[in-house]
């Protein structure tokens, strides 16, 4: 029984897979028919469709063939997402650990922070691309920090502030000093937390990371995934488009994946989340 | 027996005319005066709501009176944290801690050496059973375990004064009369004046020098029962007849409060 469900998850995803494939060979016959109907030759027909329609086989192709190209571009942009997220994760955690302690620090700075969260980024894009002209990845980097920054934040003031009373009381019955209740208390409190706000962040920054290179990308800085999704529209390269679409989704599960892993790491032992799944 | 360095003559924990409400609530606690001396065994029963958690945290320093004094070992609570540790009612141990590493975290506050520190755990984890657990995480442990544990921790920085609310009201009674016996043994070898609250009478009793019956809305001392027997008590005090009486006075007691309350 349970081996059948093992395998039942593996084999289910397949098949829907394999459903998804034949509609995708079944629409696109219907495509080539239809505009050989119209006149058109078996070889117009079939170009015409690829574009609308790429078959698994021609998207495996373009991506031979661009390979240089589209993995050139996803180093640029895992560049880019890793340090988004890496300075997200840093400052998000490092202002919600300065605004915790205090009530005016948390009113005076956390509106701002609001303000930058309500202001749609593919607007800040363009504006920080104005501002940051070195390095050429600057105001990608930013636009993945600026998405990623948030989550971190909001997730971390509230593992910093939700502790139990009776812990509170605890570390105040020790005559603890303040720095001693953040180090021993407050700070591994917040750790779940964080790595909520860190699953949630990283599985924005690929998605920043390429949208902040379509909007401020260009072909002599480094081009990543967005931009390359923009050339090969641009030339009606479809199956190309298609290869570049599975890069980026490939990269977003490796850093979910990694994601996942620190936070498998640092809550094994004792996390609620983890510890009820092997009992 | 003489338990402490300072004179005898300084009460453990002494309320004059104490008076508690939280903010502009009702009064929880009202003209409480008692003076408690060092090395008894101070059990608070009542009807819930009445204010023996209040009672503790007071004489923690974790919250102020409203009215009057209370002193404990001759200074104000907050200047007697040194001498004094609390177990919360429900162990409150820090999950993502080992047994080892809670026990030692009152000591690494205080700024203990690590040897120390270590030498310290073992020891009281020893003395609470538990020396094989010290590498275990607290969702490791049975709830009797978890208040072992707190207890080790309470020891191991050696109080004048444990405060303890409720430590086994989440056990079975066969688990808690072990663990009361166990309390007994313990306090033989580390004296420490206590300060018990529970809503078990035999509890009470069994453990006690004096039983303070509070009353509820507002809570005031109905009355302090002085329970006689000598320390280190055995299990069979449970069954002799001057046991039973007290037992009884004790339970009338408090059905008198909780009838007075409804
Ligand atoms: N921090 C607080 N703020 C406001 N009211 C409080 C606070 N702590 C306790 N109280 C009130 O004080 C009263 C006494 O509470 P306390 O916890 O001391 O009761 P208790 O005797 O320990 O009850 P139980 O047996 O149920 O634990 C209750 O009515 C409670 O609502
Ligand atoms: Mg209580």
């Amino acid at each position: 029984m349970k081996y059948l469900n093992k395998s039942l998850a593996v084999i289910l995803p397949v098949l829907v897979g394999l459903l998804f494939i034949s509609i995708v060979y079944f629409i696109g016959g219907n495509i080539e028919a239809e505009n050989q109907e119209a006149g058109l030759t078996e070889s117009q027909a079939s170009g015409i469709r690829r574009i609308m329609l790429p078959y698994p086989g021609e998207v495996f192709t373009a991506f031979k063939e661009e390979s240089a190209i589209i993995l050139n571009g996803a180093r640029s942009t895992l560049t880019a997402a890793v340090l988004g997220f890496v300075s997200a994760v840093i400052g998000g955690y490092f202002i919600a650990l300065i605004m915790s302690p205090s009530r005016y620090l948390k009113q005076s700075i956390y509106p701002w922070v609001m303000v930058l969260q309500m202001t749609p980024i593919v607007i800040l894009a363009p504006i920080l691309s104005v501002w940051l002209k070195e390095p050429p990845m600057g105001p990608i980097i930013m636009v993945t920090f600026l998405i990623g920054f948030f989550p971190v934040l909001a997730n971390s003031m509230m593992g910093l502030t939700s502790v139990d009373k009776n812990l509170v009381d605890l570390f105040e019955v020790c005559s603890a000093t303040r720095m001693q209740e953040l180090i021993h208390l407050r700070i591994p409190n917040s750790v779940p937390y964080l790595l909520t706000g860190m699953k949630i962040a990283g599985t924005l920054a690929p998605i920043g990371a390429i949208t902040g290179d379509i909007f401020v990308g260009s072909a002599d800085a480094d081009p990543g995934l967005g931009y390359l999704t923009i050339l090969f529209k641009q030339s009606a390269k479809t199956p190309a488009l298609f290869a570049t679409a599975g890069t980026a989704c490939i990269m977003g599960f490796l850093f979910v994946g990694v994601v996942n892993f620190i936070h498998w790491y640092l809550l094994k032992n004792w996390h609620d989340s983890m510890v009820n799944k092997n009992k | 027996m003489s338990i402490h360095k300072n004179p005898p003559s300084i009460p453990s924990v002494l309320f004059e005319g104490v008076q508690k409400r939280f903010g502009k609530g009702p009064i929880v606690l009202d003209n409480i005066n008692a003076s408690f001396p060092r090395g008894s065994f101070v059990s608070f029963i009542g009807p819930s709501g009445c204010g023996k958690s209040t009672f503790l945290k007071l004489i923690a320093g974790l919250i102020d009176p409203t009215e009057g004094k209370i002193e404990v070992e001759g200074m104000t609570p907050a200047n007697a944290r040194e001498d004094l540790f609390f177990v919360f009612q429900d162990a409150n141990l820090l999950p993502w801690l080992r047994v080892r590493e809670n026990v030692e975290l009152p000591m690494k506050i205080r700024g203990e050496s690590k040897k120390r520190m270590h030498e310290q755990a073992e020891k009281m984890t020893e003395l609470v059973g538990l020396k094989d657990s010290l590498r275990k995480y607290p969702w490791q442990l049975s709830g009797g375990m978890k208040m072992r544990v707190s207890i080790a921790r309470a020891l191991s920085i050696k109080p004048h004064i444990m405060l303890l609310d409720e430590p086994f009201g989440a056990l079975d009674e066969m688990t808690r009369d072990k663990l009361n016996e166990d309390l007994l043994k313990i306090r033989e070898v580390d004296p420490f004046t206590a300060f018990f609250v529970t809503h078990s009478v035999s509890e009470a009793v069994f453990l006690s020098s004096h039983i303070v019956v509070l009353s509820s809305h507002p809570g005031r001392i109905a009355e302090i029962i002085e329970v006689p027997f000598d320390y280190p008590r055995s299990a069979e005090i449970r069954e002799s007849q001057k046991y039973l009486e007290i037992l009884a006075h004790t339970a009338h007691s408090l059905r008198s409060v909780k009838e007075e309350a409804a």
